[in-house]
């Protein structure tokens, strides 16, 4: 993954005492079992998991579909391998949801309750009860119905629970020695799709091609390929923005999502923000 | 088929920020899909955009017309990009 221009802070307590708070919050358990997608919130808590309890007594799970970026699968195989964090996978079927691929605003609620439905029964057979994911406090500011799914399962969020920001996640993941800790954002591929129109593998693919063609010029940090059927809509970082709102580079970013299966491309103006078709659809203010 | 009342006021709302947008010289055609703008500029023009204060300009004047979002789009090159602005 490409690094991406991120500035925190070298030092920060309030970061650290909140760490020292999850170590008690960890130690206070024996076995914990982590919903793990290698993003940059569960990374973090995974190994941290795997420093305060051991190898033995912490599961990081994947659920892995065609809504999670081959990318990110990569990425999180390698950190539990470098942090010797044990992971088992499994596959989760929310497309073959009628419910989920219809695309309501509340998508999030059907995946969500595809993979703790799957992901909780299998962790309790192995001897883990306490199941955590990486729902971090910037988190529960945002339009976010995966977490009804979430409480409904008997998940904890102790990042939430503690007060951990995403910057005190990326400032503790530094420390720590975590390569996610300057990673972008990374939600599932199904995000790019508005609300109402329907989520299928064929679409999916498409936008990680368009992704991955991207990144492959070069660009670097937050980006998005948002998917208008036959046009996509490209946020990128101000920097990467400004950079390619030129004709001559405009062209060559455009050749690679037409060959990424798109008709039409279009810049966003405004650039990368993160629920960006919440407010399209009116669900969260502009 | 007729088009619906909602399309009229899209394309209404689509038709004020073209003229706002000439009016900043900034000539685009402006198509409407709900709460997105997508405009076609003049491959000489599209440079302007990398400027954060026209890009502001621009987005202030869609939000007057009930716009969220502003997206520019990627001609094939330049001459076929001042084609198209020059399509009725």
């Amino acid at each position: 993954m490409p690094p991406a221009a991120i500035e925190l802070p070298e030092i920060d307590e309030s970061a650290s005492a909140k760490e020292g708070a999850l170590v008690a919050w960890l130690g206070a358990r024996e076995r914990v079992a982590i919903g793990y997608s290698g993003g940059v919130d569960s990374a973090y808590l995974a190994v941290l998991a795997r420093r305060t309890l051991g190898a033995d007594s912490t599961l990081a799970i994947i659920g892995r579909s065609a809504s999670y970026p081959a990318e990110q699968w990569a990425t999180a195989r390698a950190v539990a391998h470098q942090f010797d964090v044990r992971i088992l996978e499994l596959d989760t079927q929310e497309l073959d949801d009628p419910r989920y691929a219809a695309n309501p605003s509340n998508r999030c609620y059907f995946c969500k309750t595809e993979l703790w439905g799957k992901l909780v029964p299998v962790a309790r057979a192995r001897g883990f009860d306490v199941i955590v994911d990486g729902t971090n406090a910037d988190d529960l500011t945002d339009y976010r119905p995966g977490a009804q799914a979430a409480r409904e399962h008997g998940i904890s969020s102790p990042l939430a629970e503690l007060g951990f920001t995403k910057s005190d996640i990326r400032v503790r993941s530094r420390a720590l020695g975590l390569p996610t800790w300057q990673q972008p954002s990374s939600p599932c591929l199904s995000s790019r799709v508005p609300y109402g129109t329907s989520v299928t593998a064929g679409r999916l693919q498409q936008i990680e091609r368009a992704e991955r063609a991207l990144r492959a010029l070069g660009i670097e940090g937050d980006l998005r390929v948002r998917y208008h059927d036959e046009l996509a809509r490209v946020e990128l970082s101000r920097d990467a923005l400004e950079r390619w709102l030129h004709a001559d580079r405009a062209c060559g970013l455009r050749d690679a999502l037409l060959d990424a299966g798109f008709e039409r491309v279009a810049i966003d103006l405004r650039g990368f923000r993160s629920g960006s078709l919440n407010v399209l659809h009116g669900v969260t203010a502009a | 088929m007729f088009a619906s009342s909602a399309d009229a006021e899209s394309k209404r709302k689509a038709d004020l920020l073209a003229q706002s947008l000439a009016g900043m010289g900034l000539p685009a055609r402006v198509e409407p899909r709900a709460m997105l703008a997508v405009i076609q500029v003049s491959a000489s023009l599209m440079s302007r955009l990398a400027e954060p204060e026209i890009r502001r300009a621009v987005l202030a004047l869609a939000r007057e017309q009930g716009f969220t979002h502003v997206a520019v789009e990627l001609a094939a090159g330049p001459a076929d990009g001042d084609a198209a602005l020059r399509r009725p």
